[in-house]
């Protein structure tokens, strides 16, 4: 009966989960326009469980026995349910401009959203798997979503096929240490690992565990379908994929191996330490030579997820925030540059090649300049909040004695500021013989002006909010 | 574990496997066996045959089949539901109807949909 | 007992084999429901009737029907999969490899044994036991896969139902309440014709 008694412990993935099923039943029975009413409905979900996040409250700690609510996981669901509302909202132009209109795009995000907030929540390995599932499946459809385009059937093909065996993966790592635990609940493993010392099994388990969650965050021996996917499938089906899981999955990722498998730091520690200097170096280098648009900011997203797990093997709390506050500014200014992909539009087709770009600071000069100042972010260069990001990283990284580790980083986000740089260059200064005119939405605008204009004010919150992040039990 | 209570199947799965061997060896053995090639080339009214034999499935058929596999799932889950119902009580239950309430949304969504019809 | 076991495995792994080696596709998904069932009879010697029944209506029943209807439906040339295989076969065998391995090293340490489940499998099926905690204290993991479900049969309609354009539909509420009025036009004809 304890999953009765506690209802309001997940009163906001009820209220997702009701909001999903009306959506379904009323798509099917509204007869026309349906997807702007779908549309509607599902915003007005996300905000009603994000408004009860916001104003129950939001430091309220209480857990069942699989489902555990902290400060944390109730700021993480709030910054999830924006990405998903600004993520909706940005990608409704491209939406219909590609005739992708049909009403089960929101609802299947919707069921995505249900999946990545029972993720951050989880506190049963068995519960983190059925989760994960619930937002792998989502997101394979809506990355199939363009069935009449070959490049959108092979990337969601490639993504299925890989994905369900990350998932098969994680299971077997699962099984392997439920068959030596017992049990799946996190904390009596962690109980468990404390005691007992036969660990081979449980080692395995761990590594399997691991490798299936570093799929699932695209870290680099995992790193195959990453290009693909995101070259493959809709620009804004990219833009949920770049953003929201990322958080999500690191989440869990790092509650995952500061409780049930706390105990084996030793062993994890170095397994993270290969998978970041082989996604910096991957993804830093692959992107040199991209020319298409989306690939590159794929492999963008390989290296910038090696920094991020800077933080998770360095020993305090301070890493932990350092890493969060650079997912948070990697994931907005993503955002960013999403919004201006997907405006890129001309003659009726998106732009994909870098050289689709050329001259872009005469023909749209604002979008030109939210765009430099997304993209110095990126690289690292200071004002931007991408500078700030970095520097906490690897001061995190100094502080817990992996100095190598935080010059190899130095190394390679100098080598990624180049490709950066030059989509600046293309867009300033090499010359072109027909200006491109861009189609103009004012949603995407709006979005491109927003998050570059937090990269451009974070210097003066920087502190605030690292400060904050501190304070908060990661 | 009493695996008496599988002697019957194991009965079965023998005299099955043996009856199926039989006839397959005995027809081999008993009946006329004159090879020839014509016997072997495709009979198309005269022709050569045009296309291959084997016609390609329509994606409908794959679409009810992986309804049909949902719907299968889902009474996998009623088994040890119907068996445990008296010892999980009202709560088994709830959880049950709550589960076949989410199955039939999707069940009303499919229909509006037309993916039952056959056209 | 023991015997038994080696029956079904050896059939396990040998159809498993035939799976992949087949030339044709058809008989290599006959041989995946000889391992399903054979696998089955190994769940059911290891006192998981459940998992066994499980597995004949839902992998032989259902799955290893799908799979059938997908490989007649791609219509798969067959010699082009053989040359591909080649090519992956080393990268597969080492995968392999490696799993055989992790599992050989890990139970060659285990030195504990494992636990058994608390419920007293001598009074209760199994089944009853999976019920008993299925529905209530997995009560979330539970309706997440109603949930799961539900996505699968959205994106399953989504992704191959596709309305063809000039078929003619039964629509009873329609075809019923039709009325004279908006079906017949009563046109008066004069003496000119």
């Amino acid at each position: 009966m304890d999953a009765f008694s506690n209802l309001n412990l997940y009163l906001p993935e009820i209220i997702i989960f009701l909001g999903a099923l009306i959506s379904i039943v009323s798509g099917a029975f509204f007869k026309n326009n349906k997807y702007n009413k779908v549309l509607f409905l599902s915003f007005m979900t996300i905000t009603i469980s994000f408004s009860f996040i916001l104003f129950s409250d939001i430091s309220n700690e209480s857990s069942s026995n699989n489902f555990v609510n902290t400060t944390f996981t109730n700021i993480v669901k709030l910054f999830v349910l924006t990405l998903a509302i600004g993520v909706l909202y940005v990608s409704n132009g491209y939406i219909k401009s590609n005739k992708l209109n049909l009403f089960e795009y929101p609802i299947l995000l919707l069921f995505a959203v249900l999946g990545m907030l029972l993720m951050i929540s989880a506190n049963d390995l068995l519960f983190l798997y059925i989760s994960i599932e619930l937002q792998s499946l989502s997101l394979y459809v809506l990355v199939a979503l363009n069935r009449d385009s070959l490049k959108s059937s092979e990337a969601a093909l490639k993504y299925f096929i890989l994905g369900s065996i990350a998932s098969a993966i994680i299971l077997y790592g699962i099984s392997m240490t439920y068959s030596i635990t017992g049990t799946t609940n996190y904390n009596l493993i962690k109980e468990f690992s404390f005691t007992d010392k036969n660990t081979l099994i449980f080692s395995f388990g761990l590594i399997l565990i691991l490798s299936g969650m570093a799929f699932k965050l695209s870290a680099a021996p995992f790193h195959m379908w990453t290009p693909d996917v995101y070259e493959g499938s809709p620009s804004s089906v990219t833009t949920i994929l770049i953003t929201i899981p990322k958080v999500v999955v690191f989440v869990a990722l790092v509650k995952l191996l500061n409780e049930p498998f706390f105990y084996f730091k030793n062993l994890w520690q170095q397994i993270i330490i290969i998978i970041i200097v082989l996604s910096m170096a991957v993804g830093s280098i692959a992107a040199l030579r991209q020319e298409n648009i989306k690939r590159l900011f794929a492999y963008g997203t390989i290296a910038n997820i090696g920094y991020v797990l800077i933080g998770v093997i360095s020993n305090s709390n301070q890493g932990l925030s350092s890493s969060i506050l650079y997912l948070v500014i990697y994931t907005i200014a993503s955002l960013g540059i999403f919004s201006f992909i997907m405006m890129c539009r001309k003659e009726n087709s998106q732009v994909v090649h870098l050289q689709g770009l050329v001259g872009l600071s005469q023909s749209n000069s604002f979008a030109a300049i939210c765009m430099v100042m997304l993209l110095l972010s990126m690289a690292g260069i200071p004002p931007f909040a991408g500078f700030f990001a970095k520097f906490y990283i690897f001061i995190a990284a100094v502080e817990s004695g992996f100095l190598s580790l935080a010059i190899i980083g130095v190394i390679f986000s100098v080598i990624s500021a180049f490709y950066y740089l030059k989509i600046i260059k293309i867009m300033y200064m090499d010359s072109q013989e027909d200006i491109n005119i861009y189609e103009v939405d004012n949603k995407m605008y709006l979005m491109l002006l927003i998050t570059s204009l937090v990269m451009l004010v974070f210097i003066f919150f920087a502190n605030d909010f690292i400060n904050f992040l501190n304070k908060l039990n990661i | 574990m009493n695996y008496l209570e599988y002697l019957p199947i194991f009965v079965f799965i023998i005299i099955a496997l043996g009856l199926s061997t039989g006839f397959a060896l005995l027809s081999s053995f008993v009946g006329p066996n004159k090879p020839d090639k014509e016997k072997l080339s495709a009979y198309e009214c005269g022709f050569p045959p045009f296309d291959d034999a084997r016609g390609r499935f329509d994606v409908r058929f794959y679409l009810v089949a992986i309804l049909f596999i949902i719907f299968d799932l889902e009474v996998a889950f009623l088994f040890p539901w119907a068996i445990s119902l008296s010892s999980t009580g009202l709560a088994g239950y709830i959880s049950m109807m709550l589960f076949l309430f989410i199955l039939t949304v999707g069940f009303i969504y499919e229909w509006k949909k037309g993916a039952l019809e056959w056209e | 007992m023991i015997l038994f076991f080696f029956l079904f495995s050896a059939v396990t792994v040998l159809s498993s084999i035939a799976v992949i080696s087949s030339r044709n596709p058809v008989h290599s998904v006959f041989f995946l429901i000889l391992a399903f069932v054979n696998s089955a009879g190994i769940f059911v010697l290891a006192g998981a009737e459940f998992l066994a029944m499980i597995l004949l209506i839902v992998y032989v029943g259902a799955v290893a029907v799908l799979f059938l209807f997908v490989v007649m439906m791609l219509n798969v040339g067959v010699d082009k999969i053989k040359t591909q295989t080649r090519k992956y076969m080393l990268s597969g065998f080492l995968v392999a490899i490696i799993l055989l391995f992790e599992l050989i090293f890990s139970f060659a340490n285990l030195d504990i044994i494992i636990q058994k489940p608390e419920n007293n499998l001598e009074k209760n099926t199994n089944t009853h036991a999976l019920g008993n905690v299925l529905y209530t204290d997995y009560f979330l993991p539970f309706q997440v896969s109603g949930c799961i479900l539900l996505v699968a049969m959205l994106g399953a309609i989504i992704l191959t139902l596709r309305k063809r354009e000039g078929v003619l539909r039964q629509n009873i509420s329609e075809q019923v309440s039709r009325t004279k009025e908006d079906s017949i036009k009563i046109v008066k004809i004069g003496k000119k014709l």
